[in-house]
């Protein structure tokens, strides 16, 4: 990993400098590209409609456009009148003319209803009628003393145009589905193929518009302006009025945010860098990724919705930060003195692949939402994505161009260093001194935390979205109060039968089940109405008997009941389309509800499919309307949200884990960003803020962001640590380094989130308070809790015999949960010691001890196991040292199983990675091996690769412990101990107690200590003989325990021995390896 | 849609066991790993006890140590071979017959080395499947092609004409390439098809005959081939579970290569600090028969010959191996069009991970692309894509000092896996030098292509213990 970094940091600086070499060229096609792009971003839409909320496939939307297409639209506008003197002359001349206004001037109207028109169905002469309830209009007090007698007995008016105490009326205003549509269904008697194309409509982008909802209730609420001071208070409400008023807001918010997030990146620019450089370039950089992004969603034919909204100022204030860890280490380094270009090239060589990273993990964490049901979520995460994507790709590519143009006098940057630099070491100084505390406190919080997920509740309630002062939500629950609800819940049951209705049992079943789901209650839900066919025969039947109330039954026979429909239907009203099909097989049954949270309809909407599925269980039901749509959308974000958790924490997991290049320290490395997280959720359990679909983007926002703190923190710490071995050092050097852009893009973050606090909807001030409050929370645990962590991972101790106090140690720290990898440190307190420099000359005359320039020698190879199971193993192996370099091969001769197998091994000069090639005959060809992680065991034995390897004596510190006698021979014993964590988990041993032989310098004994599961090898020498002059091992002994038990042997035998023969060069080729040692 | 009883108590429910789960098992995680590791260094002793420790190893825990190993020695003619016996079972509850093999194998291998660098070497195998004779519905043709087995693998003779020149003779297997999966430039021998990713890609070439000559110079290697036999890939008979065809397929016209009618392949390979690369042509059999009406209008199967362009590269950074092959191909042909040729163009990518200790984990993605499949083409290849993505996923992780192996391959047709899934894992366990057992299942899962909609339900699970043995000294 190391040597790829270094790789990395070459390539970007090659690139940087390769960019300003080419700037014009650069700058031409970085923006040829933009504008290429951002010329499609007129094509962008906008659409704060509830159906925008899935997507065009959901199930749940095609039986609601299913329900649009045969009953019309749900999505109604809502007038409730208030007033004492309802039923007076006066008021139904007021009310007449405000029908009469409203049917004039507003579009795309369907139907409208109010006590003016709504029907009156009545018998005269054995005939049926269906009027309206004014119809003649009322020219005196006894006529509408008269029509409040109609009205206030009429069970089908109750709640739908007249409240039950008479002192609310309503006018509902049900807008067209499709305006092409209907449109289209003019055509009908023109044209033989209309049905077909009315079908093929509803398929398409036929439906009402949100311009053309917008349009309907503004001339709804022009008309009404007017009649505000007639002594009665008139609301508006309904899902229509909702949705367009909602939609202004956002417009007016998306702006307001925008504006405030340039302001305040401005701002902060400036106060940083106090540069013209400084603002202009990061400013211009964002501005490209935003736009970019938004062009993206207009090529795509992406529309711009409610939750869309946070995408600009998100991208702004993300974006930002890959520009400012640039700049500071680029203003950093002209103010040491470094020309232009190589302060960008270092800059950029430093800061390259951590931007990378940074923002892959950014983008991973957005990029999360993509599979979210919720269309608007997933296409948050979509385009965040590609946002973050792009501004990273801008950063790359325009920024070591502009600022090759920037004439700057060096030193002087007007950096604030000296303000951040003492607060920065302080907390260095205290995260090191201190870092079982920060654990336990760390601990005791996030504990605090867990305890409050479970008081989370989970909420879409788009009215409360609104303040409480806010006219809308104000007429709206005062409707819902009065009238007993303002949306819909709609069941649609298919008889599976033309004329399936006329069938008594069915109908006076379906009369039953109305009434029941009239009589359900939740503690939230009651329905205010619920009416259906039913309604409709009964009024129909009382009408035919004189308009007796004893006969507001149904018809007793299929017959009468069909007839009776078929009077009612050619008395002259359409009404019956509402509530049946042309062939009479289908029910719709509405049920008029409150306007309240979602989740809470969930109940409601159970127990209703519960009965429906009890009482009709032969046919095939489906519950729609709006309700249906916004419980699927919120069951749908948990649904996602908990998916997308999951893939956000398990992609970045791994991407740490690759970086780092060890799964523990990778996954402990996930601590600081997972606290954070895990206390902002705790804190809006404990503060009872409903988690919103907003809410539930808090922790994977979040997640992605306080990554790249930490990120930048591992990618430094690493870097220092292994060119100090001290983790104090390490940590400081850190902090004073990367902890200043950590600090500034936190800010810049936190601001681009707060600014949702201006936000006139709830649900945007407490995302913005707690996404912000996650990327605080993520900063200090990457200034304390990284820094403890580190230190009880890598801090040195001195060497001391372990004792029963270990024991106890290792009691307190299993209590401690919190300071988890505490356990790690004792495994690791023996690692540590000051280099010896007996002890280092010692080692030194065994490294330079000579063995020979090539050798050839046969290899019995016996593994055995802790049950004595021996397995055994002929090589034969050929070394040859080519100067620094050392080449080996082996070739397998037995078992059967592993015959004609090879390996060669090319170490190259110390400081590289090695080459190696594996043969398996069975797969008839030469493997190359990717071989930086030599821990893994040789052909199963107790030798790892990394033994079969020389090493380098600088990447270890040498004391020498004590002197013993091994079969006679005085010796040696020196402690190695690898000098950073990067030798440690290249090799895979924390420390090796080494036995030197005095007179021969031959390393006759070893214990290594493994990193993994806690193991001790011992290696043996039991017999060492001169061969041509050479000290040669013979034999060799490995064994593996663990406490003391053993867990496996590898015994080593070498026979026919010879050394500096002059191996050929070709016996150590792929080619040798194919054709085997025969 | 499923809407539980009251959104407060779901959403309680979810997060008091879902997310603190998720954070605290994560914590757990952590925990056993590091616990272990207090309690063990808690454990240690000090340095003299643990110097105490060789004193006693050679008595602990039971463990003898052999006195001298068994004795090795030369033999100018070598035999070995293994005796198998194994078994694989349909878990699909509708199959007809739910043992699918029971089988015994032999193989036989020969090395001589007479000396003066000659080289001989043959690998035989013997089968009988008795799972015919037990089962009730195994018909001819693909009964008698499964019952009884005798194939001779490979039969060459070698020897090395000068330093830097080697010449070989006979039945042998080329294998070219850097993927694990997928056969780009891999084109030299045919394969066997028979049954549908139930074996690595090691064991599905079929042996050709060929003369094969290296010439050797620093890191380069120049492979020169003249492929002499007429050897087809062996594909599931009528009956077969992987039988793709509704009816018969029409009668083999005979190949375009065989002794007077050679296919030629060249390899130039380079292996470098830190990576490989190798350049490929070929002319040789394609694997893809088509069919198409003679002069007579009798229908024939035919494998088109086809000339073949490929590149790999492979290179490694740190514990990651990248991988690419290209592999342009002319002369494809397709029974839809037969008297057209069609030019493809094959581009892998792949990686190999293997940071992790003992194990190897491979992701592989290729991308068939098709020349000039215009749409009245598409329309009449049947479910013919101008682009085929194919991507697959392979595992391996060794266990107990290399005596318990895992394969887990999955393979996705289709960007996505739309045109079927297939997932395989095994495990061998070595018993002892000479036995091995092993034990494994495949599922696939159905897509939108032929394929998978015949073979979706060939699920299995298979068993097999091995013994090898030597008869040196002969």
């Amino acid at each position: 990993m190391t040597l790829f970094k270094q790789r990395a940091d070459k390539f970007f600086q090659t690139m940087s400098r390769t960019l300003i070499r080419h700037r014009f060229k650069t700058l031409l096609l970085v923006f040829t590209l933009f504008f290429a792009l951002a010329s499609n971003l007129g094509k962008l839409g906008i659409d704060a409609s509830t159906e925008a909320f899935l997507h065009h496939n959901d199930p749940s939307l095609l039986s609601y456009n299913k329900f649009k297409h045969q009953f019309g639209n749900d999505d109604l506008i809502l007038i409730a009148i208030e007033s004492d003197q309802i039923f007076t002359l006066d008021f139904f001349n007021t009310l007449n003319q405000l029908h009469n206004e409203l049917e004039a001037n507003v579009p795309y109207i369907d139907d409208i209803t109010s006590l003016i028109n709504a029907r009156n169905t009545f018998g005269k002469d054995d005939s049926l009628y269906v009027n309206d309830l004014c119809d003649p209009f009322p020219t005196t007090q006894a006529d509408i003393d008269d029509i409040r007698k109609r009205a206030l007995s009429n069970p089908l008016y109750e709640n739908l145009v007249i409240s039950g105490d008479g002192r609310v009326t309503s006018i509902v205003i049900q807008l067209v589905a499709s305006p092409k549509l209907n449109e289209a269904e003019l055509l009908a008697g023109f044209e033989d193929d209309t049905e077909a194309a009315v079908e093929d409509q509803t398929t398409t982008d036929a439906w009402l518009t949100v311009e053309q909802n917008g349009e309907a209730v503004e001339a709804v609420w022009a008309v009404l302006e007017s009649y505000r001071d007639k002594g009665f208070h008139i609301s508006l409400s309904g899902t229509a009025s909702v949705n367009h008023f909602i939609k202004d807001i956002l417009l007016i918010d998306t702006a307001r945010f925008l504006k405030l997030a340039y302001l305040g990146v401005m701002v902060f620019l400036v106060i940083v860098f106090r540069r013209v450089t400084g603002v202009i370039a990061p400013i211009l950089i964002v501005t490209l990724s935003l736009i970019s992004a938004l062009s993206l969603m207009a090529i795509t034919g992406v529309p711009f919705k409610i939750p869309t909204e946070i995408l600009p100022s998100f991208i702004l204030a993300v974006g930002v930060g890959y520009s400012v860890h640039i700049l500071a280490l680029f203003y950093n380094r002209l103010k040491k003195g470094a020309t232009r270009e190589d302060a960008i090239a270092y800059a950029t060589g430093h800061s390259g692949l951590a931007v990378v990273l940074t923002g892959l993990t950014t983008s991973a964490g957005l990029f999360s939402f993509s599979g979210s049901e919720v269309a608007p979520i997933a296409e948050l995460g979509l385009f965040g994505g590609a946002g973050v994507f792009f501004a990273m790709i801008y950063t790359f590519t325009l920024l070591p161009p502009i600022l090759s143009f920037v004439r700057l006098p060096r030193g002087e940057t007007g950096e604030a260093r000296k303000g951040l630099d003492p607060l920065l070491e302080s907390i260095a100084r205290f995260s090191t001194t201190y870092p079982v505390h920060i654990l336990v406190v760390s601990f005791l919080f996030f504990l605090g935390a867990c305890l409050g997920l479970p008081r989370l509740n989970f909420s879409h309630d788009i009215l409360r979205w609104l303040p409480e002062t806010e006219v809308l939500r104000i007429d709206s629950e005062r409707i819902d109060a009065s009238l007993k609800g303002s949306v819909n819940m709609e069941i649609v049951m298919d008889t599976g039968r033309e004329n399936g209705l006329y069938d008594p049992d069915f109908m006076a079943r379906l009369d039953a089940a109305a009434n029941r789901i009239a009589a359900l209650q939740t503690p939230e839900v009651t329905a205010g109405k619920v009416w259906s066919i039913a309604d409709v025969l009964k009024e129909t039947h009382k009408a035919l008997h004189n308009n007796q109330d004893a006969f507001y039954t149904l018809p007793g026979t299929r017959e009468l009941m069909a007839q009776e429909l078929f009077l009612f239907e050619n008395s002259g009203t359409d009404d019956l389309e509402d509530f049946t099909d042309s062939q009479f097989s289908l029910v719709r049954v509405s049920v008029k509800l409150p306007f309240i949270d979602a989740v809470a309809y969930n109940g409601y909407i159970n127990q209703v499919n519960e009965l429906l599925e009890k009482e009709f269980p032969e046919l095939s039901i489906e519950t729609t309307g709006l309700i249906m749509i916004y419980s699927k959308v919120i069951a749908a974000g948990i649904d996602s949200m908990g998916k997308s958790y999951i893939y956000a924490f398990g992609t970045i997991s791994l991407m740490m884990i690759l970086m780092l290049g060890n799964i523990r320290i990778g996954a402990i490395a996930m601590i600081p960003n997972l606290i954070p997280i895990v206390l902002t959720l705790g804190l809006a359990g404990w503060l009872s803020i409903p988690v919103s679909l907003f809410i539930m983007l808090v922790g994977n926002i979040a997640m992605g962001l306080s990554v790249d703190d930490t990120i930048h923190f591992m990618h430094n710490f690493k870097h220092y640590f292994g060119k100090t071995g001290d983790a104090a050092e390490a940590v400081k050097k850190t902090l004073l380094t990367a902890g200043r852009p950590m600090m500034i893009t936190t800010i810049v973050l936190t601001m681009g989130f707060f600014i949702y606090l201006f936000s006139d909807m709830n649900h945007l001030t407490h995302f913005g308070l707690l996404t912000g409050l996650a990327i605080i929370l993520a900063l200090v645990a990457d200034f304390f809790l990284a820094p403890a962590l580190v230190m009880v991972l890598y801090r040195k101790r001195p060497v001391r015999p372990l004792s029963g106090l270990a024991g106890a140690k290792a009691a307190i720290i299993f209590f401690t949960l919190a300071a988890v990898p505490l356990a790690y440190s004792v495994a690791q307190a023996q690692t540590a010691g000051l280099d010896d420099k007996e002890a280092r000359a010692i080692m030194e005359a065994v490294d330079e001890r000579y063995d020979g320039d090539d050798r050839t020698s046969s290899m019995t190879m016996m593994l055995i196991d802790k049950n004595n199971n021996q397995r055994v193993r002929h090589l034969k192996v050929f070394t040859r040292d080519e100067g620094p370099d050392t080449w080996s091969a082996m070739f397998f001769l037995s078992p059967v199983d592993v015959r004609d197998t090879a390996f060669l091994s090319h170490d190259i000069d110390k400081t590289n990675d090695d080459d190696q090639w594996l043969y398996l005959p069975a797969l008839h060809k030469v493997k190359r091996i990717a071989s930086d992680d030599k821990t893994a065991s040789f052909m199963g034995s107790d030798l790892s690769y990394a033994d079969m390897t020389d090493r380098e004596l600088e990447l270890y510190d040498f004391t020498i412990l004590k002197e013993v006698e091994v079969r006679g021979n005085p010796c040696w014993v020196i402690q190695s101990i690898p000098r950073t964590p990067q030798v440690v988990k290249d090799f895979g041993y924390t420390k090796s107690i080494l036995f030197v032989r005095k007179d021969c310098y031959v390393v006759v004994r070893s214990i290594h200590f493994v990193q993994e599961g806690n193991k001790l090898k011992y290696l043996d020498i039991p017999k060492l003989e001169k061969i041509d002059d050479i000290w040669t091992a013979l034999e060799l002994q490995v064994t593996t325990k663990k406490g003391k038990k053993t867990l496996h042997k590898t015994i080593l035998q070498y026979k026919d021995i010879v050394y500096n023969q002059g191996l050929p060069g070709n016996i150590f080729t792929t080619r040798q390896l194919e054709k085997g040692i025969n | 849609m499923n809407i539980p009883v009251s959104g407060k108590s779901w959403a309680c429910s979810f997060w008091a066991h879902f997310f603190p789960g998720l954070v605290i098992g994560f914590c757990i995680i952590l925990l056993a790993g590091t616990l272990a590791n207090a309690l063990a260094s808690a454990g240690e002793t000090d340095l003299d006890l643990l110097l105490e420790e060789f004193e006693t190893q050679d008595t602990v825990a039971g463990i003898e140590t052999p006195v001298s190993a068994p004795s090795e020695t030369p033999e100018w003619i070598d035999i070995y071979g293994s005796l198998s016996a194994s078994s694989v079972i349909r878990t699909d509850p509708g199959s007809r017959d739910r043992l699918a093999e029971l089988e015994a194998e032999l193989t036989l291998k020969a090395r001589v080395d007479p000396g003066w660098d000659w080289h001989f070497f043959t690998d035989t195998l013997a089968s009988h499947d008795l799972a015919p004779a037990l089962g009730d519905h195994f018909e001819d043709p693909y009964r008698s092609s499964v019952e009884r087995e005798l194939e001779v693998r490979e039969m060459w003779i070698r020897k090395s004409l000068t330093p830097w020149l080697d010449l070989k003779l006979g039945r042998q297997i080329v294998a070219w390439g850097s993927s694990e999966v997928f056969r780009l430039v891999d084109v030299v021998n045919p394969t066997d098809q028979r049954e549908f990713a139930m074996t690595d890609i090691e064991d599905i070439r079929l042996g050709q005959t060929m003369t094969r000559m290296d010439m050797y110079t620093g890191p380069w290697n120049l492979t020169l081939l003249m492929v002499h036999g007429d050897r087809t890939p062996r594909t599931p008979e009528q009956g077969s579970d992987f039988y793709l065809w509704d009816a018969p397929l029409p009668d083999l016209v005979d190949t375009d290569t065989g002794l007077d009618r050679p296919g030629f392949a060249g390899a130039l390979t380079g292996r470098f600090t830190g990576w490989d690369a190798g350049l490929y042509l070929a002319r040789v059999n394609d694997d893809t028969p088509y069919t198409f009406q003679d002069n007579q209008g009798i229908d024939r199967l035919k494998y088109p010959k086809i000339n073949m362009a490929g590149l790999t590269l492979a290179k490694t950074f740190g514990n990651i191996l990248l991988k690419s092959e290209m592999a342009f191909l002319d002369g494809l042909k397709f029974s839809q069009a037969p008297e057209r040729e069609f030019q493809g163009l094959d581009v892998l990518a792949g990686i190999e991970y293997s940071g992790f200790t003992d194990t190897t984990i491979t992701l592989e993605m290729v991308n068939q692309h098709i020349f000039s499949l215009d749409a009245d083409v598409a329309n009449a290849l049947e479910r013919m894509k101008k682009n085929h993505v194919e991507s697959a996923l392979r595992l391996t992780r060794d266990f107990k000092n290399d005596t318990i192996h895992l394969t887990v391959v999955a393979g996705f047709m289709g960007a996505t896996g739309q045109l079927g899934t297939f997932q395989r894992a095994e495990i061998e366990v070595d018993w002892s030098d000479t036995v091995y057992l092993k034990f494994g299942g495949i599922l696939y899962h159905n897509g939108d292509s032929n394929l998978f909609e015949k073979i979706q339900d060939n699920d299995r699970i298979f068993f097999s213990i091995c013994k090898d043995f030597s008869l040196s000294g002969m």
